[in-house]
C-alpha cells in the first residue's frame, strides 16, 4: 500500500476522492465559482459568490490551509465541531418544540387561530 | 474557568436575592467568601495560553462581504446568476462568452495585481499593480489602491477598446472586491467573476503561526 503524503497531520482524509495536488485547479475555468453580473451590479454578485464559497467550505478551506495547523489543534477543532453540531441538534429540536413547530398542528383543539 | 465565573455570578445573585431590604446598605458587590483563587486555575489552561489559534490565524479576511449571516445577499433568480453549458456560447456585445477578454485579478494580502489577457491567453493587453499605480510598501495593502488599480486597468482597457471582459479573482485580498469594483467604474462591463484561490487541501505544507 501507498502511503499517502499529507500534511494535515495525524488525520486521515475524510473524503471518498482523494485529493491530489492542485485538484482546485483542475475544474473547467468559468463552470465552477463563476458568477454572472446582471446590469454591471459587481456588489451583489460578490456577495452572492462569497455567500455560496462559505456555505459550500470553501472559506473555511482556504482560512483553515493559511497557516499550519499542529495535529493538537486540528484534534482539538475536530472534537469542538462534533461537541457544537450535538448542541445544535438538540438546541433545535427544543426550539421547534418551544414555538410548537414539531406538530402538524400549532394548537390542536383551538377552533380559532 | 467559563464553568467557574457562571458559578460565581450564580453565587452573588442567590447572596443578592437573600439579603434584606433593610441590610442592601452592603454593597452589592461584597462577599465574605470568595472562590476564585489563582490556585484553581487550570495550569494547562494557563500553559495553552499562548497557543491558542488567535490574532492573524483567526483574523477576518478581507474581501469577503456576504458570507456571514449577517450581511443580506439577494439569492433571487439564483439559477439565472449562475453560469450553464450555454452561457460559453452567449453573445455579450456581440461576443460569445468563451470569447471575451479576461481579467486576471491576484489580490494577496500586501497587493494588488492586474492582467488582462485575450482569451486565448497568448497577449497581453494590459497590466497594472498598485505599485505601478504609484502607492508603496504598506499603502498597497489597502482598498483604495486596490480601487485606484482598478480604475487604472479599466481606463486603459476602454482607451484599446476593450470594454466587455469577464474577472478571474485569485485570492482574498483587500484589493478582491474593490478591484472589480474600479472596473466597472472606469466604464468596463463585467459579465462574470470567477473566483480561482488556491484550495491547498494537499500539497507544501503552510507556514508556522506567526506570533505577535
Amino acid at each position: 500500500m501507498v502511503r499517502q503524503w499529507r500534511w494535515r497531520g495525524t488525520l486521515m482524509q475524510p473524503f471518498a476522492v482523494k485529493l491530489f495536488k492542485g485538484i482546485w485547479n483542475a475544474h473547467p475555468r468559468f463552470a465552477t465559482r463563476t458568477v454572472l453580473v446582471k446590469n454591471n451590479d459587481v456588489d451583489s454578485a460578490f456577495g452572492l459568490l462569497n455567500r455560496l464559497m462559505d456555505s459550500e467550505g470553501l472559506l473555511k478551506i482556504i482560512r483553515r490551509t493559511q497557516f499550519y495547523q499542529k495535529p493538537y489543534m486540528q484534534r482539538k477543532t475536530l472534537s469542538m465541531e462534533a461537541s457544537t453540531a450535538i448542541f445544535n441538534e438538540d438546541m433545535n429540536r427544543k426550539m421547534k418544540f418551544l414555538v410548537r413547530k414539531n406538530r402538524p398542528d400549532k394548537h390542536p383543539g383551538q377552533v380559532t387561530s | 474557568m467559563a464553568c467557574r465565573n457562571l458559578l460565581t455570578n450564580l453565587s452573588r445573585l442567590s447572596l443578592r436575592s437573600g439579603a434584606q431590604p433593610g441590610v442592601s446598605s452592603v454593597a452589592p458587590s461584597f462577599r465574605s467568601f470568595g472562590t476564585s483563587s489563582a490556585a484553581l486555575d487550570s495550569i494547562r489552561d494557563n500553559h495553552r495560553q499562548g497557543t491558542r489559534v488567535v490574532g492573524p490565524a483567526a483574523e477576518v479576511m478581507e474581501g469577503t462581504t456576504g458570507a456571514g449571516v449577517q450581511v443580506p445577499v439577494n439569492m433571487n433568480s439564483l439559477e439565472s446568476r449562475l453560469p450553464t453549458s450555454e452561457t460559453l456560447k452567449q453573445e455579450f456585445d456581440g461576443v460569445p462568452f468563451c470569447e471575451l477578454p479576461i481579467v486576471y485579478i491576484k489580490a494577496t494580502k500586501n497587493n494588488t495585481l492586474v492582467q488582462v489577457m485575450d482569451y486565448k491567453n497568448e497577449d497581453v493587453i494590459t497590466y497594472t499593480s498598485c505599485r505601478l499605480e504609484g502607492f508603496k510598501n504598506a499603502r498597497k495593502k489597502t482598498t483604495i489602491a486596490g480601487q485606484t488599480t482598478g480604475v487604472a486597468a479599466g481606463q486603459r482597457l476602454v482607451r484599446r477598446g476593450v470594454t466587455t471582459v469577464r474577472v478571474q479573482v485569485k485570492g482574498l485580498g483587500p484589493g478582491r472586491m474593490t478591484c472589480v469594483k474600479g472596473l466597472t467604474v472606469a466604464g468596463v462591463k463585467v459579465v462574470s467573476i470567477t473566483d480561482h484561490t488556491p484550495l491547498a487541501e494537499l500539497g507544501p505544507r503552510p507556514k508556522k503561526i506567526r506570533r505577535i
